[in-house]
């Protein structure tokens, strides 16, 4: 990890005050591990706040910003 | 007209062919690439998409056609080869209005536009790949049920896995799994028996059911959004006394012992799981929820339905095809070494959803164990009956 990121946690908190999601399920945000390359953040987005897709910046905090939008996860 | 001196023939303009008939897979993946494209369907990740969608170029309705749909948001698309009938499923009701300006037939395809949601919420259970539970034979001969097997309340037709045996201070042995399994998402009622295999798994020719131990305790999954709730205590994690000890092995299926070290979850760390529906299976912890996140839970025969946040889950992606799926809840996940030997039990698996970075398109979401086993007070089991 480069020394001018920041924490990840930290990183995710920015995200949110960047997407506004109007709702706490709107979206949900985790590091991603790629073998041989830097750590990177991913934000998934649940279908019905699609639009939320052009508020999420390519980068946050020196953190690679991954984006898909995909249904929220359920238990099985 | 004299045959010795022809006239030579007028040019005509090309006449265009008529286009070849369609299938109607064909259409129907003309209409889902059109979807697609128009953003009112799902993408799948491409090879997917390569594998299930017919060569063919999209097939554009009419704008106010895209409207209507948009609004109604489509869920899926299928189609029935037979009747020639393209299947449009949309979460909202299409109305009798809404028909007079959609299509009701493309390229001789009837359309039909059904309501419905496909993979929202609650168990809809997997086939198991195989046996959904294993019997590990021991030296002498005899035969236990392995950890990594199919249970269930024996009031519920459903079916999850029993993770791993755990002693409890007053040195009883118990089986490990999620509320959501043993104790229907904190519904069950204490001492209701527990059946193995799951009551799904019950069939001719396998296991008959018996009574593998009697629900005990469901560690708290409060239902609310943050400010409402506590969500820090939110556990899915469950304990059932064992009725016998002498018919139950802490082996994982046939795979390996349960690991009694107990390790935190880190990104990049290699695992592995036995689980009642896709059995033995490898993966990598690949991220961290850095925030919160929310869980679509259903117990169905307790009307319950809602959206349960827990703040410290994980996420794995198998190796070549799923870590995991429906059935697979409350699976041991285990760090293993370079070369696949177990290190250290690392947490439940719980959940699971659509990730188009992963292997087989579906990411396995784990709960770290730590924090489950010291909310019962319980520690590990292995080497029994192994």
């Amino acid at each position: 990890m480069s020394s001018d990121r920041a924490d990840p946690v930290i990183a995710a908190e920015h995200l949110i005050q960047v997407i506004q999601p109007p709702s706490d399920c709107a979206v949900s945000i985790s590091t991603f591990f790629r073998p041989g390359r830097a750590l990177a953040i991913k934000v998934f987005i649940a279908p019905q706040y699609r639009y939320l897709q052009s508020r999420i910046p390519s980068t946050m905090d020196g953190f690679e910003i991954l984006q898909e939008v995909a249904p929220l996860a359920r238990a099985y | 007209m004299s045959q010795n001196n022809p006239i030579a023939p007028i040019p005509l303009a090309p006449v265009a062919a008529p286009p070849l008939p369609l299938t109607t897979h064909q259409v129907a993946s003309g209409l889902a690439k059109w979807a697609i494209s128009r953003g009112l369907l799902e993408h799948l990740p491409p090879d997917v998409d390569a594998t299930y969608l017919d060569a063919v170029g999209p097939i554009q309705l009419s704008a106010d056609a895209e409207q209507i749909l948009r609004h109604k948001e489509i869920q899926s698309i299928s189609y029935n080869s037979t009747s020639k009938t393209i299947f449009i499923y949309t979460k909202k009701k299409v109305t009798l209005k809404d028909q007079q300006t959609l299509p009701t037939n493309v390229r001789g395809n009837g359309i039909a536009y059904p309501q419905g949601q496909i993979d929202t919420i609650g168990k809809h259970l997997g086939s198991a790949q195989g046996a959904s539970y294993a019997l590990h034979k021991a030296a002498t001969g005899v035969q236990f049920y392995s950890c990594g097997s199919s249970i269930s309340p024996g009031n519920d037709a459903s079916a999850g896995t029993m993770g791993a045996l755990v002693r409890l201070a007053d040195g009883l042995i118990y089986g490990l799994t999620n509320n959501h399994v043993s104790a229907l998402c904190s519904h069950v009622q204490p001492e209701t028996p527990i059946l193995a295999p799951g009551v799904i798994d019950v069939g001719a020719g396998v296991l008959p059911p018996f009574t593998l131990g009697f629900h005990v305790k469901a560690l708290e999954m409060k239902v609310g959004s943050l400010g409402n709730i506590d969500i820090a205590g939110n556990l899915d994690g469950a304990i059932f006394r064992i009725n016998n000890v002498a018919s139950v092995s802490s082996m994982q299926g046939n795979a390996f012992d349960t690991p009694i070290a107990v390790a935190d979850p880190v990104e990049g760390m290699k695992v592995e799981k036995v689980g009642r529906t896709t059995r033995h299976t490898k993966g990598q912890i690949v991220s961290k929820e850095l925030r919160p996140i929310g869980i679509n839970y259903q117990a169905q025969s307790y009307g319950f339905t809602g959206i349960i946040r827990f703040a410290n889950a994980f996420t794995i992606h198998g190796l070549q095809s799923d870590f995991s799926s429906s059935g697979d809840s409350g699976s041991l996940v285990v760090q293993v070494d370079d070369h696949g030997r177990p290190i250290a039990a690392v947490g439940l698996i719980f959940a699971g959803g659509p990730d188009s970075m992963a292997p087989g398109g579906t990411k396995s979401l784990m709960l770290p164990l730590r924090p489950i086993l010291e909310a019962f007070g319980a520690t590990l089991i292995g080497g029994h009956n192994v």
